[in-house]
């Protein structure tokens, strides 16, 4: 091998090179650029992220429905926190030791994940009021790594609507353990209109990079704020919702169980939803929030629950509506044809279904008088009409769902709609074995009992499909984003039901009958100027007081409302969902109600205690 | 020589003592300014970093002494034991390991005490070197003591020695252990005992076209490829002719040129009428298919073009190979060139489909094209600020503000240089850069002096080792090397790599002191 000892001059070579190369760069850093020399000054970079206030919310005549205001967070930036006197700290912004642990550990959790960065802020203490800060500013100074970030909370406008408007509250992990964009802390919106439209209502984050000194103040910004971004404020979301209308619903309403649905029938614009009881939507903002969400959530009249969408009741009579609308479209009824009534309709020799005495019926009056007995004799003629009764069940239900029974309107941007149930043959199959049912055996769905599950909303759409004579349009409550129309694409689509419009004119005057003519079952919603048709109902409850059904819209020619409504524990649909909802469409269409007697004896029903 | 001491100790060279112990204390009381708080401020209070890193030195310098007071023959008799415990030691950790920032790499004895047997590895490697480059048989290419081995890889031929295979496969085996436990620091590390390698035969070459594919992938993510291959082509030919022998006339020179210009003309010919032909994927992937015809199916490789302009600059290799002949001396070099070639067009499609998000983040960084993000660039940037922000002069000792508020993440360990520029200034961090020099160049002294092979081998492992620490991390601090997380030798904060160092260290100071009395 010959001598190879003359390479370590290269190595030598190499490693100077390097050195000398380092040092040029110092001296670049360290000399020459003055940019470093500004930064000597400032202390430490601090990123602030801007949250975006969210998207105001109005109602379809532009009123503010829900706004914001501002409060204040206790961040922490763990970079640059060192020891403090918790006792102290603790004291000064009201939390207790244990909460303080709890939050700085999960947040020095994260950093060690990988999640984020040492100098992103975390939240200590959210919504703190503008008066309680007065006192923290002041000692600021003692605790470096942390300071106030003023940010935007949710004001409701009036105490209304809460379950449509939904809640606006901490984000879970679950969310943010896949989805880059929120960080622990955030506020997503939870449930209702907040949650359909959450990417439209959050905005858009920014960034603010400053310096801060020693003393943790700050000392202007980063690079002039050439790499801030503004936070941009939510968009401003038009909803379908009549707040007005909304408002004097829920006064009718007040220390009654149950929900009301308004619905324009041309639209499918929901004017009207409520669930009673209700609560203020006000009182799950803020620092408040904490203390309020239990008790609310806790209350045994389940206020948290949305009636209005989730529940499921035997809609009652309501239902004979689209019995008659089905029978005629498969050809079995017709508006001459007679079942005798006789007090009820025998289902053997020892059982019936009963029904109050009165002439025998034709089709205008059985709606009129909402006969059952002629309905039980429908729905066994509609099911008998196919070759074998499952067939003819599957037919009859098949028109039951397009109707919206049974589904959850899965283009709607109302969140959590529950399907009810119409009950598929396989159900039944399983209650009485294969083979071990007929129409008989659940003819009481005729009567939209048995085990028929609606909802008011499904209700209110069966009003708007009569309204319409035969389709309807999914059910929405969003309007505007900004000035774009929410609807633009045809998202909420058009629904024909299959029932031909000529056989909705003896149905629709069965329904005037009902509201406006000598022996209808809802007299009592009749008032003069506008003509209402309507039909009453009564849910059955095994478990107390029936509830009180009603469906009706208004006017009888271009109908502009429709209602769907149940009042619990009211007993028969006259007595209080019949003239609640008469009162919400005078007062929708005459913009005032002449009858303050009514009015005021709806206000002040209380049912709540009936039990 | 006058003033050597023999006897237990021997000849201890001073200057790598001192070196060693000046560089443990200064970085000590970097760590410790950045470490001390007003509350905790005790010297030797065991719950701060600066008290835990004294404790450390302890150790090491009772490490060093007690090394000085073996025999060295312990090192050479037991290498192959030691590398065969180091591997073990890394199956280990893989297997009970704690996962420590992402490296499955420690073993933890103590919530407060864990070592990274990764640290030590490079120990054992360079032991093993020794023994197997040390035998005066060695040699990377045949001769007559060593057969000729001969690695097909295709249309290429390596030919190398058995002792070659396996002083590559000593360096390759634990460094794949580590890069399974996620350290892809520690694993490059291994690449300083390649450079090692250079001083006992093995071709420039290799490191040289290494460090020109690093430049031209950096320089390639910002450039289109057409320059850097006109680059290449003047490179090229300059080279040609300086290495050609011009005594056997023009005819080689003038074949060079020829196959240059193939060379050259396909990767800029081909993807110009390539797209008429078959779909090509666009440089870049997110504008979509340009220029796909109907008939052809979805699942063709992206940048056909250049896949194709590569295999067949191949193909200018092969033929070009039946040539050298004529070409003589030049034949090296225009291989080279070919292969460079080759490269250039392959950064794209490397970048935008191999690289993942994160590479990519970290290539944009160092290039300056991305400054501010989480994470690494957000560490690189402040440790830039904190820095530059030392002046010429510094703040001065314990007056760091940025360092005060732990303003750099990770500045007791990979970052531990930004506290000395911020505190001691461009006079004070020029100083430590150039006391690292003096101490690499007296290393590579030192190695160049020892009369046995083995002591010699190890020595250019330790001078190359500490060098790749020095580059990698000085580096990372100021914005010349991707940040990959690795310590400074003797300065950075951590029991392993105090020890590993000093292991390394003071085994070479250890053997130099034996120097004159022991022939291996």
């Amino acid at each position: 091998m010959h001598d190879q000892s003359g390479r370590k001059y290269i190595y030598i070579a190499v490693f100077a090179f390097i050195a000398l190369a380092f040092i040029l760069k110092l001296l670049q850093l360290q000399v020459l650029n003055p940019i470093y020399k500004k930064y000597a000054d400032m202390y430490a970079i601090r990123r602030i992220v801007r949250y975006p206030a969210r998207g105001n919310i109005l109602d379809r005549n532009g009123k503010l429905m829900v706004g914001n205001e501002y409060a204040y967070d206790l961040m922490m930036i763990p970079a640059e926190v060192q020891p403090i006197d918790t006792s102290d700290f603790c004291g000064l912004v009201d939390i207790t030791r244990e909460e303080f642990i709890k939050v700085t550990a999960t947040a020095w959790d994260r950093i060690k994940g990988g999640k984020q960065s040492k100098s992103e802020a975390v939240p200590i203490v959210k919504d703190l009021s503008k008066e309680s800060i007065a006192a923290i500013q002041e000692k600021m100074y003692k605790f470096p790594g942390y300071y106030l970030d003023k940010k935007a909370l949710r004001k409701y406008q009036r105490p209304i609507a809460a379950h449509i408007l939904g809640e606006v509250g901490e984000v879970d992990t679950s969310v943010t353990n896949h989805n880059p964009y929120y960080r622990p802390g955030d506020y997503i919106g939870r449930s209702g209109i907040e949650k359909s439209y959450e990417e439209v209502l959050r905005g858009i984050k920014g960034v603010r990079k400053v310096f801060v000194d020693v003393k943790n103040n700050e000392k202007g910004s980063y690079l002039d704020g050439a790499e801030d971004t503004a936070s941009v404020q939510g968009d401003n979301l038009t909803v379908t919702l009549d707040m007005d209308l909304q408002e004097y619903a829920e006064k009718l309403m007040q220390n009654k169980k149950g929900a009301i649905v308004a619905i324009e029938p041309a639209t499918g614009e929901v004017l009207v939803l409520l669930s009673s009881p209700s609560y203020d939507p006000n009182l799950l903002v803020g620092r408040g929030r904490k203390k309020n969400y239990p008790k609310i959530a806790m209350d045994p009249n389940n206020i948290l629950y949305n009636r209005a969408i989730m529940d499921g009741y035997p809609p009652g009579s309501t239902f004979k509506v689209m019995e008659a609308l089905v029978g005629q479209q498969e050809g079995v009824l017709f508006p001459n044809t007679v079942y005798p009534c006789g007090g009820g309709f025998r289902l053997s020799a020892t059982q019936k279904v009963g029904c109050h005495s009165h002439r025998n019926a034709d089709l205008k009056f059985s709606i009129q008088t909402s006969c059952n007995a002629y309905y039980c004799n429908v729905f066994y003629s509609i099911v008998r009409h196919s070759k074998n009764q499952r067939d003819g069940y599957n037919v009859w239900r098949d028109y039951a769902m397009r109707f919206g029974f049974g589904q959850k309107f899965p283009e709607s941007d109302i969140p959590n709609i529950k399907s009810g149930n119409v009950p598929s043959v396989e159900y039944y199959d399983k209650i009485y074995g294969k083979g071990g049912w007929q129409g008989l055996t659940v003819v009481s769905l005729g009567i939209g009992q048995g085990e028929l599950q609606a909802n008011a909303l499904q209700i209110a759409n069966l009003a708007c499909i009569v309204a319409n004579r035969g389709y309807y349009i999914t059910p929405h409550v969003g309007k505007r984003i900004g000035n774009k129309d929410v609807n633009a694409d045809g998202r909420f689509s058009k629904h024909l039901v299959g029932v031909e419009d000529r056989y909705f004119d003896i149905v629709i005057q069965g329904m005037y009958g009902a509201v406006n003519e000598p022996g209808g079952t809802a007299n009592i919603a009749k008032f003069d100027g506008i003509i209402i048709c309507g039909k009453t109902g009564t849910a059955q409850n095994p478990h107390g007081e029936d509830h009180s059904v009603f469906m009706a819209f208004a006017p009888m020619d271009h109908p502009k409302i429709a209602i769907g409504m149940l009042v619990e524990n009211a007993g028969f649909g006259a007595t209080w969902a019949a003239p609640i909802a008469s009162l919400i469409i005078e007062r929708y269409l005459n913009g005032s109600v002449s009858r303050p007697d009514l009015e005021l004896r709806m206000m002040n029903g209380n049912l709540m205690n009936t039990k | 020589m006058s003033g050597r001491k023999t006897g237990m100790i021997g000849r201890i060279d001073a200057w790598l003592v001192l070196l060693y112990i000046f560089l443990t204390l200064f970085g000590w009381l970097n760590i410790y300014s950045s470490s001390v708080t007003e509350e905790k401020g005790g010297l030797f209070d065991l719950g701060t970093s600066h008290g835990k890193q004294l404790l450390w030195m302890g150790i090491c310098y009772g490490m060093a002494l007690f090394i000085m007071l073996l025999d060295s023959r312990v090192f050479t008799t037991f290498a192959y034991a030691f590398y065969g415990g180091t591997l073990a030691l890394l199956v280990l950790v893989l297997l009970v390991g704690q996962t420590v920032d992402g490296n499955k790499a420690w073993f933890v004895i103590t919530s407060s005490i864990k070592i990274q047997p990764s640290e030590f590895a490079k120990f054992s490697v360079a032991l093993v070197l020794g023994k197997i480059m040390g035998d005066a048989t060695f040699s990377f290419t045949p001769n007559t003591k060593n057969a000729a081995v001969f690695i097909r890889l295709w249309f290429m031929e390596i030919r190398t020695t058995w002792p070659a295979i396996m002083a590559f496969g000593a360096v390759i085996l634990p460094a794949a252990l580590i890069l399974l436990e996620n350290d892809t620091g520690s694993t490059l590390v291994f690449l300083s005992f390649i450079l090692a390698f250079c001083r006992f035969g093995f071709s420039w070459i290799y490191p040289i076209i290494a460090v020109l594919m690093i430049a031209i992938f950096l320089v390639g993510v910002l450039v289109p490829p057409g320059t850097i291959l006109l680059v290449l082509l003047v490179a090229g030919v300059l080279a040609a002719f300086i290495f050609t022998d011009l005594r056997n006339g023009w005819k080689p020179a003038l074949v060079i040129l020829g196959f240059y210009l193939l060379a050259l003309s396909l990767p800029l010919i081909i993807p110009r009428f390539l797209p008429s032909l078959v779909p090509v994927m666009p440089d870049d992937p997110e504008q979509g298919w340009r220029g796909y015809p109907a008939w052809m199916p979805h699942w063709l490789p992206p940048s056909l073009s250049r896949l194709i302009s590569v295999l067949l600059l191949g193909l200018v290799w092969v033929i070009q190979m039946f040539f050298r002949r004529i070409i003589g001396s030049g034949t090296l070099i225009v291989t080279i060139f070919v292969f460079l070639l080759g490269f250039t067009v392959s950064v794209k499609p490397i970048y935008d489909y191999v690289l993942k998000p994160h590479h990519r983040t970290r290539v944009l960084v160092l290039l300056g094209k991305e400054k501010d993000m989480k994470g690494k660039g957000w560490n690189v940037n402040n440790s830039k600020i904190a820095i530059g922000s030392g002046g010429i002069t510094g703040k001065g000792f314990m007056k760091g503000s940025l360092t005060k508020l732990k303003f750099v993440p990770k500045q007791r360990t990979d970052f531990i240089f930004s506290t000395v520029g911020e505190e001691w200034g461009f006079w004070g961090s020029s100083l430590i850069i150039l006391i690292y020099l003096f101490f690499m160049i007296r290393l590579v002294l030192a190695a160049e002096r020892q009369r046995s092979p083995f002591s010699r081998v190890y020595g250019y492992c330790v001078a190359c080792i500490m060098f790749f620490h020095f580059f990698m991390n000085i580096g990372t601090t100021i914005g010349l090397a991707p940040a990959v997380g690795i310590p400074l030798p003797f300065f950075s904060y951590g029991g392993s790599s105090l020890l590993g160092f000093t292991l390394l260290l003071w085994v070479f100071i250890k053997l130099d002191s034996q120097n004159l009395q022991i022939l291996r």
